[in-house]
């Protein structure tokens, strides 16, 4: 365990102009932080905010949104507003990204081999036919098979699943200190799924990883730790078995309820009424207010993320289980 | 009593470039009155494309339909156009099924009108109800699609789906396009429906867990073929076929439950090459010689369940192995 974390992001906010002349927050206050040997899972809904946080540590908030609070330190070094070169050498070697499509990931005109040595070359003072013994190492490394044969294919030659093993190799083959990887399994089948999280368990706990995800299940199986995030905010964090085995935040709670589960006796799947928010609804509540069945007078204010006993953390006035004389409005 | 539907013997093939894409081989599958079929693959295992061929929008190359004891198999629109108000489909995308031109009201008395249910009063009171049916508000009707979010969209197409009281709806992939949270809000309002209606479903989709949540029965399809058929609750207490095996142990589950997964080597082979003998052998942790050399056929095994594998019920689910990161990786 390194004693500075990889990554810490520390009250980022994000923000997009609004039609009005304002600005809309996609993602308002988030700290997070990513240690050696530790994958931790971000898990929201659509518009939640969740990709928007993982293109801000690639630093890749598109245009015309921007960060407009907070930090983002790599390796402690704040990238939020670091020249686009400065970015351009952290990105593929310091933080490597894994994204859902490798379709749109992988440049389709350019082959397997050269999109990887040409990353190769970017970072490392390497000859091309070295760069190229790398990039097969590193397609090797992630389970494709005839890897030699495989640098000269084109990305739309390869199937789903050695697709998306093609992308975990370009974004490991720099050794990056950190791995974001965005709903990286969301577009495969279920058993190319289990193969790929096989995959991304081993090469993200040997740095550290993000999981992006909207499926609790996914998160579930590689993840050590999980914040769970709802309309820009986080709302809960915590250890995985313990997140998941006791949810503090409605929400969690809510989601873990409407998963189906294997269960003979098919109990009524229990729904969060109501939508997600839009990014632009106002923030001076508790997002969740709406939709939650415990909310009471309290939540007309927005809580704090809030320590809540070892290791865990709540943005809840009455968190479940918490010793309070009253829980429901 | 007859099934409500039966089609039995499918074949599709479709001409590639690449050459004969075989996604259809020899597919039979039932579906009685009132009673949910899950239908569950992967991509290339063929369940949209039966999904598509027993709604009559594709032709199928061999085989047979019979809907309520009618052979439809080949009936010309206009003699299918009755069959068609007892059959409906709500598809995967929201966004895609519904006319963006059309407001809610037009959307949901389009079936109606086209089938002549009723004066126009009679529709615009039956759409009312309809509207009010899958929880949508009333003032639903003047909105466009757009104005709706997926969830929202998705109750629209279940009340076009249901407007003519049909017998059976064929649901591809009707919540995989949904946020969790609102996941289970359509599940509740189609079980809801079919409590109400009698309503046979056959859903398609590739989550098990979902599908175990809403069938009774649940077919596995693999590369254009039945591999398996049972009791939803059957198939996994006990799946028979190994590769039901390896799709229940992949299934990323809450419960950490300490078990171990099998993970499959190797990607399912194309439809277009499809390997000799078992269409799984190539994947299979338990394949022998005789499984490269001959297709197993659909068997029952026992009241109601088929399996077609020389082998059924010797791979087990690797529930109770102790620790999590004990996962194998099982050789081919």
């Amino acid at each position: 365990m390194a004693d500075t974390a990889l990554l810490q992001i520390e009250d980022l906010k994000i923000g997009f102009p609004a039609r009005d002349g304002g600005e809309v927050t996609i993602v308002d206050g988030v700290s997070l932080s990513v240690n050696h040997g530790e994958i931790v899972g971000l898990v929201g809904e659509s518009g939640s905010g969740k990709s928007m946080l993982a293109l801000a540590s690639m630093g890749l908030v598109p245009r015309p949104g921007r960060i407009t609070a907070g930090s983002i330190k790599l390796l402690g070094e704040d990238t939020v507003g670091l020249p686009d070169r400065r970015m351009q050498d952290l990105r593929g070697g310091t933080i490597g990204m894994v994204f859902q499509d490798p379709m749109t990931g992988l440049n389709p005109v350019r082959t397997i081999g050269s999109l990887l040595s040409e990353s190769v070359r970017r970072h490392q003072r390497v000859s091309r036919d070295r760069a190229l013994e790398i990039a097969e190492a590193a397609l090797t490394s992630v389970g494709i098979p005839a890897a030699h044969e495989r640098l000269s294919v084109y990305p739309h030659q390869l199937s789903g699943g050695l697709r998306q093993r093609a992308m975990i190799a370009l974004a490991l083959v720099n050794d990056p200190a950190v791995i974001i990887a965005d709903e990286p399994t969301t577009a495969l089948d279920t058993t190319i799924q289990a193969q790929i999280l096989d995959l991304l368990r081993a090469k993200l706990v040997a740095a550290g990883g993000i999981l992006i995800t909207h499926d609790l299940g996914v998160a579930a199986e590689i993840c050590d730790r999980l914040a769970v995030i709802y309309h820009g905010r986080l709302v809960e964090t915590g250890p995985t078995a313990d997140l998941l085995a006791a949810p503090r935040h409605p929400y969690t709670e809510g989601l873990l309820r409407a998963i189906p589960r294997f269960d003979r006796s098919r109990p009524r799947l229990v729904p969060i009424p109501g939508q997600p928010p839009a990014p632009s609804m106002d923030r001076g509540a508790c997002s969740f207010r709406p939709r939650c069945d415990y909310a009471m007078d309290a939540c007309a204010k927005a809580p704090a993320l809030t320590p809540d006993g070892a290791d865990r953390s709540v943005a809840c006035w009455a968190p479940i289980g918490a010793p309070v004389l009253e829980r429901r409005a | 009593m007859t099934p409500l539907l039966q089609a039995s013997d499918l074949e599709v093939r479709f001409d590639t470039p690449k050459g004969i894409l075989h996604a259809l081989d020899g597919v039979s599958i039932e579906v009685a009155r009132g009673e949910t079929v899950g239908l569950v693959g992967e991509s290339g295992s063929g369940k949209s494309t039966l999904a598509m061929t027993l709604m009559r929008a594709i032709d199928p190359d061999g085989g047979r339909i019979l809907f309520d004891g009618q052979d439809i198999t080949h009936l010309k629109p206009k003699a299918l156009k009755p069959v068609r108000r007892r059959l409906q489909m709500i598809f995967q995308d929201p966004y895609a099924s519904l006319d963006p031109r059309m407001t809610v009201r037009r959307i949901i008395a389009e079936p109606l009108k086209a089938h002549k249910t009723g004066s126009r009063a009679e529709i615009e009171a039956r759409v009312a109800a309809l509207i009010d049916a899958v929880g949508l508000p009333p003032d639903a009707a003047e909105r466009l699609p757009a104005q709706f979010s997926g969830g929202q969209r998705q109750r629209i197409a279940i009340a076009r789906a249901i407007a003519l009281e049909p017998n059976l709806v064929i649901a591809d992939e009707p919540v995989s396009a949904l946020d969790v949270s609102i996941q289970a809000q359509i599940v509740n309002l189609l079980r809801d429906i079919q409590e109400r209606l009698g309503i046979a479903y056959l859903v398609v989709a590739h989550d098990l867990a979902l599908v175990h949540q809403i069938a009774n029965r649940i077919v596995v399809m693999y590369l254009g073929r039945v591999v398996e058929e049972a009791s939803a609750d059957d198939l996994i207490d006990a799946p028979q076929h190994p590769y039901t095996v390896a799709l229940l142990s992949a299934q990323p589950t809450t419960d950490q439950d300490g078990r171990s997964r099998l993970v499959l080597k190797g990607d399912p082979p194309s439809p277009i090459d499809r390997p000799p003998g078992c269409p799984f052998h190539p994947r299979c942790p338990i394949a022998r010689a005789r499984c490269a050399a001959e297709t197993p056929p659909l068997t029952g095994v026992s009241d109601g369940r088929r399996v077609a594998c020389f082998y059924p019920g010797e791979l087990a689910v690797p529930w109770d192995q102790p620790v999590q990161e004990q996962r194998r990786e099982i050789a081919q």
